[in-house]
């Protein structure tokens, strides 16, 4: 075979090298601030907000601005100063380790006018994690629901004898329930106890999900409760069904009630597993 | 540091913190009034952990005193 003569290619674009324009279309001045807001169940941690800010002068000024986070799903405020020019990137970054989605949303804006103006543009909004960033631009702009939650495992509180278990969804939180568990002690008095997972919404009752099997006097039982739970009863557990994908925000409840119930049975604290995301 | 209570108003225990190091609000439960729980009352001095949605971090105020607690 012969040898390949490769032929000289014209290019049909070419580009200015002096007086380049700034490539964001994001202007600022001393009138305009960064305002990163968020929540959080990562106690003692810090969140940064990296900027890189091309002045008129040509410089590019990168700044780097921290906040500690609350751990109670409080909202926290960190404000960014700007000088004159333009936003070339930003970033918003955990500063943790082993940290998985769903425990930090944040949003970052463009606000005009200092802290008596107004908001011009949500630059990212969206989960931090370990190894997930937001950045600008090409960032996210996702909702508190979007993606997968946090997965916890949340023991509730062991009620006193006579007490039926309730627990409240936090303040900030949205819950999805996968499972909830806990033991129940009768006392000796004769009667089958038949219980049930009340869903409220502070008020109201939206759910009662009834389990078909009974405990008698003197016993200690399991009583769980999962989304396909099937009413089985094999020895001392019994099971019960709960909603599929059925989110509960704060301040509603997940309780028992029991007919048969007597002042000395005793429930244990609850065990639940949930899906959580930050309520704004 | 996990610390170990009982509330003065409803007798229940609970530690202050879950295993994920995540703040756990104590909230009593409501006194129902029939066996299928539909129809309740909340508890006099009703104890609330929960904080205000507008308290910043460090705060430990909780929404309801109630009674009180106890460290175990």
């Amino acid at each position: 075979m012969g040898a390949v003569e490769l032929q000289p290619h014209r290019r049909l674009v070419e580009y200015a090298v002096h007086q380049v324009q700034p490539p964001s279309a994001v202007y600022v001045t001393v009138d305009d601030d960064l305002v990163l807001r968020f929540q959080d169940i990562v106690p003692s941690s810090t969140i940064r907000v990296n900027t890189r800010l091309l002045l008129p002068d040509g410089r590019v000024q990168t700044g780097v601005h921290s906040i500690a986070t609350s751990g109670i799903r409080t909202f926290l405020t960190l404000v960014v100063d700007l000088a004159e020019g333009w936003l070339l990137s930003a970033a918003v970054e955990l500063a943790a380790t082993g940290i998985a989605v769903g425990r930090v949303f944040a949003t970052l804006s463009l606000r005009v006018g200092g802290a008596t103006g107004f908001p011009a543009q949500e630059l990212v909004a969206g989960y931090l994690s370990s190894v997930g960033v937001l950045s600008w631009p090409h960032g996210r702009h996702d909702t508190h629901l979007a993606g997968r939650g946090a997965y916890r495992t949340v023991t509730g509180t062991d009620p006193a004898a006579g007490a039926q278990s309730s627990e409240t969804v936090p303040t900030g939180a949205v819950w999805r329930l996968l499972a909830w568990t806990a033991v129940l002690v009768t006392d000796a008095t004769v009667s089958n106890r038949q219980g049930a997972l009340l869903l409220d919404d502070g008020a109201s009752v939206f759910a009662s999900c009834v389990q078909g099997g009974a405990q008698s006097a003197s016993q200690t039982i399991t009583h769980s409760y999962m989304p396909g739970g099937n009413d089985a009863i094999e020895g001392f557990r019994i099971n019960g069904p709960i909603p599929h994908e059925c989110l509960i925000p704060q301040g509603y409840r997940i309780r028992t009630a029991m007919d048969g119930f007597q002042a000395g049975d005793n429930w244990g604290a609850p065990l639940m597993h949930v899906e959580e995301w930050m309520h704004p | 540091m996990t610390a170990r209570f009982r509330c003065v108003t409803c007798g229940g225990e609970y530690d202050d913190e879950s295993a994920d190091g995540v703040p756990y609000y104590h909230a009593c439960p409501p006194e129902p009034l029939d066996a299928e729980g539909t129809r309740w009352r909340e508890r006099p001095n009703k104890r609330d952990e929960n904080p205000p949605r507008d308290q910043g971090p460090g705060g430990g105020r909780p929404r309801a005193e109630g009674l009180g607690r106890v460290r175990l």
